[in-house]
C-alpha cells in the first residue's frame, strides 16, 4: 500500500528540474546583491541548510523516516543559524536588514516546491518570490546598490517565481514522475532571454544620460510605461 | 478541435513594478524606479511571444500484447510527432489510458518541446484486466513560450486491448429457427444423436430404415435422430440509462461495460463457430444495431462495432462525468488538464476489487452519467426496450449482457419474455469489494438474479476472475 500512496502523491507534486532551476534563480537573486564576507557566509549556510531540508524530505518520502527527520531538523537549524548570521554579522545596521527577506524567501520558495503542504504550492512559491523581490528593493533603499545589480537581481527573483510556477503547473498536469526536462529548459530559456532583453533595454535607457533626469521625470516615465502595459492588455 | 484559454500567470507581475515604483518614489531612489521596469517588461513579455499554433500532431500507439491475460503486464509505447512547421515549445501529453487498466510501470505523461518534425515517445506499462478496453484520445496541452496561452487538443489513435479467454459454447435456450445447426432440440428428424424409433411412413428416406429389424421381424421401422438446428441470437449489451448525474443507485459502470463487451465478443465467436445467426444491439443512450447474420465476416463486423462504435465507448460511459463536473479554472491558476482526471472519484458501487490497482491512474470505473440529465430512468429503459423490440423478428432469442445494476432492467427482461423472446442473462459481477456500498449493491444484485430465475430466465452469474465458459456451462446445464 505504501507504493500506492506514494505514487498518488507523486502525481501532483512540482517537477524536480523546474524546482532546481527556480531555487537556482532564487539564490542568484540574493547572491547578486551581496557585499562582504559576512553576508556570503550567511547565504552559504542558508543554502546548505535548505539542501539538507530537501534531502531529508526526499529520504522521508523513500521510507527512511529517521534519517530524513534528522537531516531536515539539522537543515532547519542551519537556516536559523543563517538568519542569525545575517542579522548579527555585518557591522552596519543597514546591511543587517537587507539579507533577511531574501533568506526567508528562499526557505518559503523551497517549502512551496517540496511541497510542505499540497495545494499550497502556488501560494508559497509566490510568497517566496515576493520576499526575494522585497529583499532586492530593500537593498536598493538601504544601500543604494548599483542599477545593474538591482535589475539583475529583480529579474532573477521574477525568474524564480516563473520557473517555480512552471514546475508546479507541470507537476499538476503531468506529475513528478514524467520526463519534463526539455519543456522546462526551453521555458526557462525563453524567460531568461526576456530577462536579458529587459536588462539591456533598461540599461540602454539609463545610459541615455538619465542622471540629469529628476525623480519626477522618472516617475512620469514609469507611469507612461504602465499606461503602455495596460493599453497592450486591452 | 482545440480549446484556447489564457492562463493569466503573468498577471501579478505588474504588482512588483508598482511596489518597486512606490518605494522608489518614497525613498527617492531613481535606481528603484529602474527596477520597476523589470516587472513591466515581464508583463509585456507574454504579448510578444507568438501564440501557440494549432498543433499538427501524428500519434502512433503500439502495445506489446493485444490480447493479454488477466494480470499480465502490457507495454504501451506512444509516439507523438510534430507534423507542423512551427515549434511547440511547451507540449504536455497525457495518453488516454483506459479507465480500468492500472498503470504499473512508468507514466503515460510527458512534457516536452517539439521542433518541426521532432517526435517523442512515451513508454509505460499497464496491467491487463478482464474485459475489452479502448484507449481514449490522447490529451495534448500546448503552451506558448511564456505559458500565458494554453491550447487543449485531443489526438485519437484507436487501440483496443482485449483481455479474457474464449468460450466454447454460447448460452442458448430451446427456441429455434429451421436451419441446421448445433442446438439440440426435442424434435426428431435427421441429426447425430438417437432420438426414437417409429413406424415407417411413406416417404421416409431408405437409409433411415432399420433394416436389421426388418430382417428379423418383417415390419418396417424408421430411426429418428435428434434434430439439430440453428438459433438466432441477439447479443444485447446493457450500457445503462440516461439518469440524472449524482442520483443514487447502481448504474452500469465502465468496468461492467468493458466485461460485457468482452463477453459479447466471445459469445459471438462461439455462435459464429456453431453456425448460429447472431446480431448485436446496445441497450443504452447511444443506439447501436447489427442485424442478424452468420459467418466469420459477420463476426468481424460485430467485433469492429464493439471496438469502435460510440455506444460502447468508455467516453459514453465514463466521460460524461465531465459534463456533470465542469472544468473551472480557479483564477487562471487551476492547472488541471480537463480530461485527465486522475482522482479516484466516486466508484461507490463498482470496484474491480484488485489490490494492485493504482487508484492514481485508474479511476476504478465510473458510473454512467448522461448529459441529458433529467430523463427519467424508468422511461429510459422502457424507451430502449421499445426501440429494441421494433428491430428484430419473432424467433430471435436474446442474450442480455448486463451487470443488473438497476431494477428497470428486470422490466426489460419481462417485456422481452412476454413478447416471446427467450432471454438469457449473462451478468458480470462488479460488486466485489468490502465497502458498504459494494455490499449493498451485491445484495440488490442477488435479489434481482433471484427474481429473474423465478421467471425462468437463466442468469449466468459471472464473478470477477471466473472463466466465462465455465460459468455458462454451470448455469445452462439446468436449462437443457
Amino acid at each position: 500500500m505504501t507504493s500506492l500512496a506514494s505514487s498518488r502523491e507523486l502525481l501532483d507534486r512540482p517537477t524536480v528540474p523546474g524546482a532546481l532551476l527556480a531555487m537556482l534563480a532564487g539564490v542568484a537573486a540574493v547572491g547578486i546583491l551581496i557585499e562582504g564576507a559576512g553576508q556570503w557566509q550567511a547565504l552559504v549556510v542558508d543554502v546548505v541548510g535548505l539542501a539538507l531540508c530537501a534531502g531529508g524530505y526526499v529520504a522521508w518520502r523513500r521510507g527512511q523516516q529517521v534519517a530524513g527527520a534528522l537531516s531536515a531538523i539539522a537543515g532547519g537549524v542551519l537556516v536559523l543559524v543563517a538568519l542569525a548570521l545575517a542579522v548579527s554579522q555585518p557591522e552596519a545596521m543597514t546591511e543587517r536588514l537587507e539579507l533577511l527577506p531574501g533568506l526567508l524567501g528562499l526557505a518559503v520558495l523551497l517549502a512551496g516546491l517540496l511541497p510542505v503542504r499540497s495545494s499550497w504550492e502556488r501560494r508559497l512559491v509566490s510568497t517566496g518570490a515576493a520576499l526575494l523581490f522585497v529583499g532586492v528593493v530593500t537593498s536598493g533603499v538601504v544601500r543604494g546598490a548599483s542599477e545593474i545589480q538591482l535589475l539583475a537581481a529583480g529579474v532573477a527573483s521574477v525568474l524564480a517565481w516563473d520557473l517555480g510556477e512552471q514546475s508546479v503547473s507541470l507537476g499538476g498536469q503531468v506529475g513528478r514522475r514524467a520526463r519534463t526536462r526539455r519543456a522546462e529548459l526551453v521555458h526557462a530559456g525563453g524567460s531568461l532571454v526576456a530577462g536579458a532583453a529587459i536588462l539591456a533595454v533598461t540599461l540602454g535607457v539609463a545610459a541615455l544620460d538619465v542622471q540629469g533626469l529628476s525623480l519626477a521625470g522618472f516617475a512620469v516615465l514609469l507611469v507612461a510605461a504602465f499606461a503602455l502595459v495596460f493599453a497592450l492588455r486591452q | 478541435m482545440s480549446d484556447v484559454r489564457t492562463t493569466g500567470r503573468w498577471r501579478g507581475v505588474v504588482a512588483l513594478s508598482l511596489f518597486a515604483g512606490a518605494v522608489g518614489l518614497l525613498a527617492q531612489r531613481p535606481s528603484l524606479l529602474l527596477l520597476a521596469s523589470a516587472g513591466v517588461g515581464y508583463a509585456v513579455y507574454p504579448r510578444l511571444v507568438p501564440a501557440p499554433p494549432e498543433p499538427e500532431l501524428a500519434i502512433e500507439r503500439t502495445i506489446s500484447e493485444k490480447t493479454p491475460s488477466h494480470g499480465e503486464s502490457v507495454d504501451v509505447s506512444v509516439t507523438v510527432r510534430n507534423e507542423g512547421d512551427r515549434w511547440l515549445s511547451d507540449l504536455r501529453i497525457v495518453d488516454g489510458v483506459p479507465a480500468l487498466l492500472p498503470v504499473v510501470d512508468g507514466t503515460p505523461r510527458r512534457a516536452t518541446a517539439l521542433g518541426p518534425g521532432d517526435e517523442t515517445t512515451v513508454e509505460y506499462a499497464v496491467e491487463g484486466r478482464e474485459g475489452k478496453h479502448r484507449f481514449e484520445p490522447t490529451t495534448v496541452l500546448s503552451r506558448d513560450l511564456s505559458g500565458a496561452t494554453e491550447r487543449t487538443t485531443t489526438v485519437h489513435e484507436p487501440t483496443v486491448l482485449d483481455c479474457g479467454v474464449s468460450v466454447p459454447q454460447a448460452a442458448l435456450r430451446d427456441l429455434t429457427r429451421r436451419r441446421p445447426g448445433e442446438l439440440q432440440t426435442d424434435d426428431g428428424g435427421s441429426g447425430l444423436e438417437f432420438h426414437r424409433m417409429r413406424e415407417y411412413r411413406r416417404g421416409d428416406p431408405m437409409k433411415r430404415i432399420d433394416w436389421r429389424r426388418f430382417a428379423s421381424g418383417g415390419d418396417l421401422t424408421t430411426v429418428e435422430f435428434r434434430e439439430e438446428q440453428a438459433a438466432a441470437v441477439l447479443l444485447c449489451v446493457d450500457v445503462g440509462t440516461e439518469t440524472a448525474p449524482g442520483e443514487p443507485g447502481g448504474r452500469p459502470t465502465a468496468h461492467a461495460v468493458a466485461r460485457s463487451v468482452a463477453a459479447a465478443d466471445r459469445l459471438a465467436a462461439a455462435l459464429a463457430d456453431a453456425n448460429h445467426e447472431f446480431g448485436l444491439a446496445a441497450l443504452g443512450p447511444e443506439p447501436c444495431w447489427l442485424p442478424l447474420g452468420v459467418g466469420r465476416a459477420h463476426l468481424a463486423q460485430l467485433r469492429h462495432l464493439l471496438d469502435t462504435d460510440l455506444a460502447f465507448a468508455p467516453s459514453t460511459v465514463a466521460a460524461r462525468r465531465s459534463d456533470a463536473e465542469p472544468f473551472t479554472p480557479e483564477d487562471g491558476l487551476g492547472d488541471v488538464a480537463p480530461e485527465v482526471s486522475d482522482s479516484p472519484r466516486g466508484p461507490t458501487v463498482d470496484q474491480p476489487g484488485a489490490p494492485g490497482a493504482e487508484p492514481a491512474l485508474s479511476d476504478g470505473g465510473q458510473t454512467v452519467v448522461d448529459d441529458q440529465g433529467h430523463a427519467d430512468a424508468t422511461s429510459g429503459r422502457d424507451r430502449q426496450t421499445a426501440e429494441l423490440r421494433e428491430r428484430f423478428g419473432g424467433n430471435t432469442q436474446i442474450t442480455l449482457l448486463s451487470p443488473l445494476a438497476d431494477d428497470d432492467i428486470l422490466g426489460t427482461v419481462r417485456t422481452l419474455e412476454a413478447a416471446g423472446h427467450p432471454v438469457t442473462v449473462v451478468s458480470p459481477d462488479t460488486t466485489a469489494g468490502e465497502s458498504v456500498g459494494n455490499r449493498l449493491a451485491a445484495r440488490e444484485r442477488t435479489t434481482r438474479i433471484r427474481a429473474l430465475r423465478r421467471l425462468g430466465v437463466p442468469v449466468v452469474d459471472w464473478q470477477t476472475g471466473d472463466h466465462l465458459g465455465n460459468a455458462l456451462a454451470r448455469t445452462m446445464e439446468g436449462y437443457r
